[in-house]
């Protein structure tokens, strides 16, 4: 087994000034190449969590830190963020409080000035990401010209140019409607399936990334309660006491389980739903009972 | 009893824009009615709603609340009767604690003392903020400051409720808390008008949705009618509730498009399924 | 008041004037201003007046100078008005102030619609002001037209809750304006510790960086510094002239 890319061990974090910790003994491992989707309530601490790995937590949130947390060989509680951000990418959830300036350009441009790198290579790197996110008819627009969906692209686009390991998305698609929500997360799988890159996703509309996530963590009040891959803890009866909302397809499932329809795996989306249907069907079709 | 908003043929222009931001719109909303409207970010529908309480003017056409038209009033005599809560509530807190929070709109509307005490009293009791009564908006968590923004509305009584996405980064159990909400508020009789792009949500609470793309209604009706309608959605821009994707997924094994219900959905597989073991 | 503000905002344009390094428009800026500061006269204020027009014409700027002339007419007739009645030489005092107040708002109006927030920012890093500084001052600009949206959205959620802003004597009326500014505050102090944030996972405050853009003085920029001195000089003469005739 590779060494994991982002070590955990019996983390917690308290805030300053807060009585209670956000976050108790989380300990988890994520290896590169995963796909993990982060779920749970308001307040669970899935935030918390995902500021820890880019070392905001504990660099630019004090606090009480206890426990061990490696990102990519660095401890995060000994190295300062901007260190970090060479490694671990993060886009937010508000579009707008993370464009910082008046053009696309100048928004890429921004976060490979602060690797240090020479202008031949950001001039390289540009080109690239402009070439895979299609951004050449926008790229001397300023933000607000921008949709929601436009921005989050363009702020994930910020992000991949610095050749991030991992990138951790919070609630990205929060802001944005149905369709340029898929948009965005259609880009995701890509990067996460043709770049390699790590994909790390805060998000309570599970329908929308759970068929891109091989990994599910459920978080309750501090806590991981849950992790394992995806359909393993879709497949729980109890999720929603924790409030997470499974997907239909799932909900669906467990329906048909109960009137003794057995499909061979959890559906994560409407098209797996018709496979696993299709063969039931035809499976019974074939058969003389 | 006149209609709870009547709208005519409006025509609306933002000041320094050519464009026109919402055209021709029609429509009515009976008193105690429960209507969704949806459409994808851009569409016009927060510039619809800000009519409902004349903080923008028709520039043709007319909006009228129980008979008023809009034109002739103030944004203070019709928010008295439309309570509008903005999608974020931070944008609206600025009191010391939430009683003071909630005294506001009582104040200015004028209220007396004795009848701001019973409201506030009635309103932390009916939205679970007792144990917050003395503490300031800001240290709410986003679930509390909703249900507070809500309250904030709710207080002065008025007859219809208009909310602006109400919830967005919501999880389940506060949608469900939202979902009992709204069912209580319309027990009240009052009107009320959700503007939102949680399909799902729509799906789940309303028998009426209007549907606005590009600064028009381009559909105003039945839920089970309209979210299942390919044309409809793809014009708008908006995906359909999860169950009906599934059942438009199984379509060509004959599961029918029309459904919204999980159970519906299920029966329908499920004589699929009996159907092919028949065969 | 909010639309006038526009105005005052950088417009890309390809023209000579645009295209400046922000350096030489600045010692256009600085040599104008202190001949308008010394100038007690209207020939040589007018002529000023004269060359601020002919250069907002090479940068086709004519209407949006208008429009920003426009939202400060009323301080313009204020100033008139207040030198009118407290000066004896009257008209002709009030005239001269009015005309310093214009030509001063025209000429740094000039600069800033034509220089993008952050070649300025670019140009003062180059005369030695800290990168910190000046990327802190281009991104304040950078969120205006977001701090103008939220004020817009407190000010409606807030009437929605029957705020009236008109009623009321002037201390009625200051009190009103609470439940907007405090929200305001609030939402822009937490909205910089979103940008901060997000500043610091771009790798922001890295010991060393690369400055990607970069200005370069063409031979415009020479040829706009010798005809800005050439001006200047000949202005200041007939303002000497006329001081000692």
């Amino acid at each position: 087994m590779t060494e994991p890319l982002i070590l955990l061990d019996k983390v917690s974090f308290k805030y300053r000034g807060s009585p209670d910790y956000a976050i108790k003994d989380i300990s988890l491992k994520i290896h590169e190449g995963d796909s993990v989707l982060i779920a749970g309530p308001s307040g669970c601490g899935k935030t918390t969590l995902c500021r820890i790995f880019n070392g905001l937590i504990p660099n630019f949130y004090e606090g009480t830190f206890e426990g061990k947390a490696v990102v990519c060989g660095h401890d995060v509680t000994k190295t300062p963020t901007y260190i970090l951000a060479r490694y671990v990418g993060m886009v937010f959830q508000e579009p707008e409080n993370q464009l910082f300036f008046s053009t696309v350009e100048k928004e890429i441009v921004f976060g490979l000035e602060n690797l240090g790198l020479s202008r031949e290579e950001i001039a390289i790197r540009l080109k690239e990401v402009v070439d895979y996110f299609n951004l050449h008819s926008i790229l001397n627009k300023a933000p607000f010209e921008l949709s929601g969906g436009e921005q989050q692209k363009v702020a994930i686009a910020a992000c991949i140019a610095m050749k991030p390991k991992i990138l951790v998305l919070d609630e990205p698609t929060a802001n944005l409607d149905p369709v340029s929500a898929k948009e965005v997360i259609h880009l995701l799988h890509d990067l996460n399936r043709t770049l390699k890159i790590t994909i790390v996703i805060v998000e309570h509309r599970l329908e929308l990334i759970a068929p891109i996530a091989t990994r599910l963590i459920v978080m309750y009040k501090g806590r991981i309660i849950f992790d394992g891959p995806t359909r393993e803890v879709l497949s729980r009866k109890d999720l929603e006491t924790y409030g997470v909302a499974p997907p239909k397809t799932v909900e669906l499932y467990n329906k048909l389980c109960e009137k003794g329809v057995k499909l061979t795996k959890i559906p994560l989306s409407p098209q797996e739903l018709r496979e696993e249907i299709t063969g039931v069907v035809y499976a019974k079709g074939s058969r003389s009972t | 009893m006149p209609k709870a908003v009547e709208v005519r043929s409006l025509y609306f222009k933002y000041e320094d824009s050519d464009k026109y931001a919402l055209e021709d719109i029609n429509l009515e909303i009976k008193s105690g009615e429960k209507v969704a409207i949806v459409g994808e970010n851009g569409a016009g529908k927060t510039t619809l709603i800000k009519h409902f309480n004349g903080l923008l003017k028709p520039t043709k056409g007319y909006v009228k609340i129980f008979g008023v038209d809009t034109k002739q009033t103030t944004v203070a005599s019709l928010a008295r009767k439309v309570g509008l809560v903005f999608q974020n509530p931070d944008h609206q807190f600025f009191a010391e604690s939430v009683e003071k929070e909630i005294e506001f709109a009582l104040r200015n509307f004028g209220f007396s003392d004795t009848e701001i005490k019973d409201i506030i009293d009635k309103m932390l009791k009916f939205f679970g903020l007792e144990k917050y009564r003395k503490s300031s908006p800001f240290t709410l968590s986003g679930g509390e400051k909703k249900r507070l923004a809500i309250a904030s509305a709710l207080c002065y009584n008025p007859d219809i409720v208009v909310l602006d996405e109400p919830t967005v980064g919501q999880d389940i159990i506060q949608k469900r808390k939202l979902s009992l909400l709204l069912e209580k508020i319309s027990e009240m009789n009052k009107t009320i008008v959700v503007v939102t792009h949680d399909i799902d949500f729509v799906a789940e609470n309303f028998k009426r949705v209007i549907v606005m793309a590009q600064g028009r209604v381009i559909a105003d009706g039945e839920v089970n009618e309209i979210l299942t309608n390919k044309d409809i959605l793809r014009k708008a821009r908006l995906l359909p509730p999860q169950v009906t994707l599934c059942a438009w997924y199984l379509s060509d094994l004959g599961i029918s498009e029309k459904i919204i219900k999980l159970d519906e959905l299920l029966e329908e597989i499920l004589d699929l399924i009996k159907g092919a073991r028949l065969c | 008041m909010l639309r006038s503000l526009q105005s005052f905002r950088y417009l890309k344009k390809n023209t000579i004037i645009h295209n400046l390094d922000p350096r030489s428009k600045m010692l256009f800026v600085i040599l104008l201003s202190f001949l308008i500061f010394i100038s007690n006269n209207i020939i040589t204020l007018s002529l000023i007046m004269f060359l601020v027009i002919i250069t907002a014409y090479a940068a086709k700027s004519i209407s949006q100078l208008l429009k920003m002339l426009k939202g400060i007419l009323p301080w313009i007739i204020f100033i008139f008005v207040v030198n009118y009645f407290t000066s004896e030489k009257g008209i002709l005092i009030a005239t001269i102030m009015s005309l310093k107040f214009t030509a001063l708002a025209t000429v740094f109006t000039l600069f800033f619609i034509t220089t993008s927030p952050e070649d300025f920012m670019l140009a003062l890093n180059k005369l030695g002001l800290p990168y910190e500084y000046t990327l802190a001052f281009t991104m304040a600009m950078r969120f205006v037209p977001s701090l103008a949206r939220d004020l817009q959205i407190i000010i409606d959620a807030q009437k929605s809750r029957g705020l009236e802003l008109e009623k009321g004597n002037f201390i009625e009326r200051i009190r009103r304006y609470i439940p907007i500014l405090v929200p305001l505050i609030v939402y822009e102090i937490r909205r910089s510790f979103m940008i901060a944030e997000a500043l610091e996972s771009r790798a922001f405050g890295s010991t060393k960086r690369t400055f990607y853009y970069e200005l370069k003085i063409t031979k415009n920029d020479i040829l706009f510094i010798i005809f800005s001195c050439i001006i200047a000089m000949v202005l200041y003469l007939i303002e000497v002239f006329f001081k000692l005739f």
